[in-house]
């Protein structure tokens, strides 16, 4: 009997390679950075997806499921790593490299222009009200709590179009035509699904997606992209 | 055979002030061309709604906790010792759906809707007329016609009205047990409700619920701020509605 569990279970095992990485390192300028994986993967591939950060050569290691980066400016670079057990590769797993105490987006010389920083200063939270009914109560209860309304008017940009924060909670039909082109930009994307939630940035979107299922996993993702208070 | 849908109902024979009960077997439910009947699926089945109630109060999802963080906007409007109630209802639900929505903070105009509807005369009437005048034509802020002249009915009062339309809505039950259903559903939802209540002779917006049992209902009242902050909590047949309309979604709008 025994010898069954462990055949029925061995194939399983076989098929378990995976990769896990930090989900973010420090370093600082200049400086090589050390990326440990977790994985039962025997070797690692790596990719520095964001131009800046560069990669020792993995031949150089006596591992490669380690890898050594070093940036030379401040920014947020983003490094991704999979790896393959006989012939099943892994999922990919993404590591954010931040260099430097400012993080700033990394690519061409200083301009005038926003910049993506991965943060946002603008959400739009999208739902169809005759589907309300249909919502579980703990999502249903983002679109109206106090919580996330003073989460999202102490993280969003202020102006004279949005004086208490630029987010909008809408119906996915509303005519926006009295509304200011960015918001009618925002409506107008593309959506897979109802409730939807989307972070914006001077730089373009950085989270666009299903609304979370509750209060606490919604303050959880505007904190993840929220925007870094200054120091001083 | 498809039911003739009445656009709009005439303005009543009877010329006293205030909340006229509305005439259900004339103008039954779901008879206006833009407001359907609650869809009896939208109801909450009441053994949930002790835990509804709990998960809002716990996330501060009420709309008493919308009219808290938004106070200046949203405090009582005060209809001034006229009998335009039914238009101050339906006025203030529409303040709800922006504030709602984090539209720009405005105070809209009640006075223009009744002076739309009953071509400005103190002249009683029910809820859903003055629904029937936002949806048709909007209404503006309150700076376009902050008191009850006719003289403010300008061409930019009522372009400003029209940024101010209910696209969506629902027309309650007749049936006062199932109106007061259909508003605790809609409440714990966090959705206003305009509520017509014989027993008062008043018309006003409901917005939270204070306590399942007994059912007392929090209504936002137009008699200015005064006692209670402009509220007004209603048990036994002031928790029951005699005329129900709810407001879904109005357009989004900066000005």
């Amino acid at each position: 009997m025994r010898s069954i569990i462990v055949l029925i279970l061995l194939p399983g095992l076989a098929a378990a390679q995976s990769v896990k990485l930090p989900s973010e390192v420090k370093a600082d300028p200049g400086v090589f950075a050390v990326v440990k994986s977790e994985t039962d993967c025997p070797t690692l591939r790596w990719v520095s997806l964001d131009g800046g950060l560069s990669l020792l050569p993995p031949e150089l290691l006596k591992d490669s499921r380690t890898a050594v980066v070093m940036a030379g400016k401040p920014g947020r670079y983003r490094l991704l790593a999979y790896g393959a057990m006989k012939d099943a590769p892994s999922e990919p797993a993404i590591c954010t490299v931040v260099v430097g105490e400012a993080p700033a987006p990394p690519g061409p010389g200083p301009g005038p222009g926003p910049k993506p920083d991965g943060t946002f200063d603008r959400v739009l939270i999208l739902y169809e009200t005759s589907e309300l009914g249909r919502m579980p109560a703990a999502q249903d209860a983002i679109l109206t709590s106090r919580v996330i309304h003073d989460a999202l008017k102490g993280k969003t940009l202020k102006d004279a179009d949005n004086p208490n924060g630029a987010w909008r909670i809408w119906d996915k039909d509303v005519n926006a035509s009295g509304e200011s082109k960015p918001w009618q930009d925002l409506l107008a994307r593309p959506r897979t699904a109802v409730p939807w939630i989307i972070l914006a940035g001077p730089g373009g979107i950085v989270h666009e997606g299903p609304l979370p299922a509750s209060v606490p996993a919604t303050l959880d993702l505007l904190a993840k992209f929220a925007p870094r208070k200054k120091a001083g | 055979m498809a039911r003739k849908r009445i656009v709009n109902a005439p303005i009543p024979s009877d010329r006293s002030t205030g909340l006229i009960p509305r005439d259900y077997r004339a103008f039954p439910p779901g008879c206006f061309s833009f407001a359907p009947e609650f869809p009896a699926g939208e109801l909450i089945p009441e053994s949930e709604w002790a835990d509804r109630l709990q998960e809002n109060r716990k996330n501060k999802a009420g709309l008493l906790d919308i009219r808290e963080a938004n106070y200046e906007t949203l405090r009582s409007l005060d209809q001034d010792g006229l009998g335009l109630c039914w238009s101050f209802s339906s006025t203030k639900a529409v303040m709800y759906l922006r504030a709602l929505m984090n539209q720009p903070y405005l105070r809209l105009s009640a006075w223009w809707v009744a002076g739309k509807v009953v071509d400005w005369r103190d002249q009683g009437y029910w809820g859903s007329a003055s629904l029937a005048q936002i949806v048709k034509e909007g209404v503006p802020a309150e700076s376009y016609c902050p008191s009850y002249r006719s003289s403010y009915d300008t061409a930019d009062c009522r372009a400003n009205a029209a940024l101010h339309k209910v696209g969506e809505w629902w027309d309650g039950s007749d049936d006062p047990a199932i109106a007061t259903k259909q508003m605790v559903s809609m409440l714990l939802r966090r959705v206003p409700c305009v509520v017509d209540l014989n027993d008062m002779g008043h018309s006003m917006c409901a917005i939270d619920i204070e306590s399942l049992s007994p059912l007392r209902i929090i209504y936002d009242n137009s008699w200015g701020e005064g006692e209670n902050r402009g509220l007004y909590i209603g048990q036994g047949a002031r928790a029951r509605p005699d005329g129900l309309v709810i407001p879904r979604v109005t357009l989004p709008s900066t000005v």
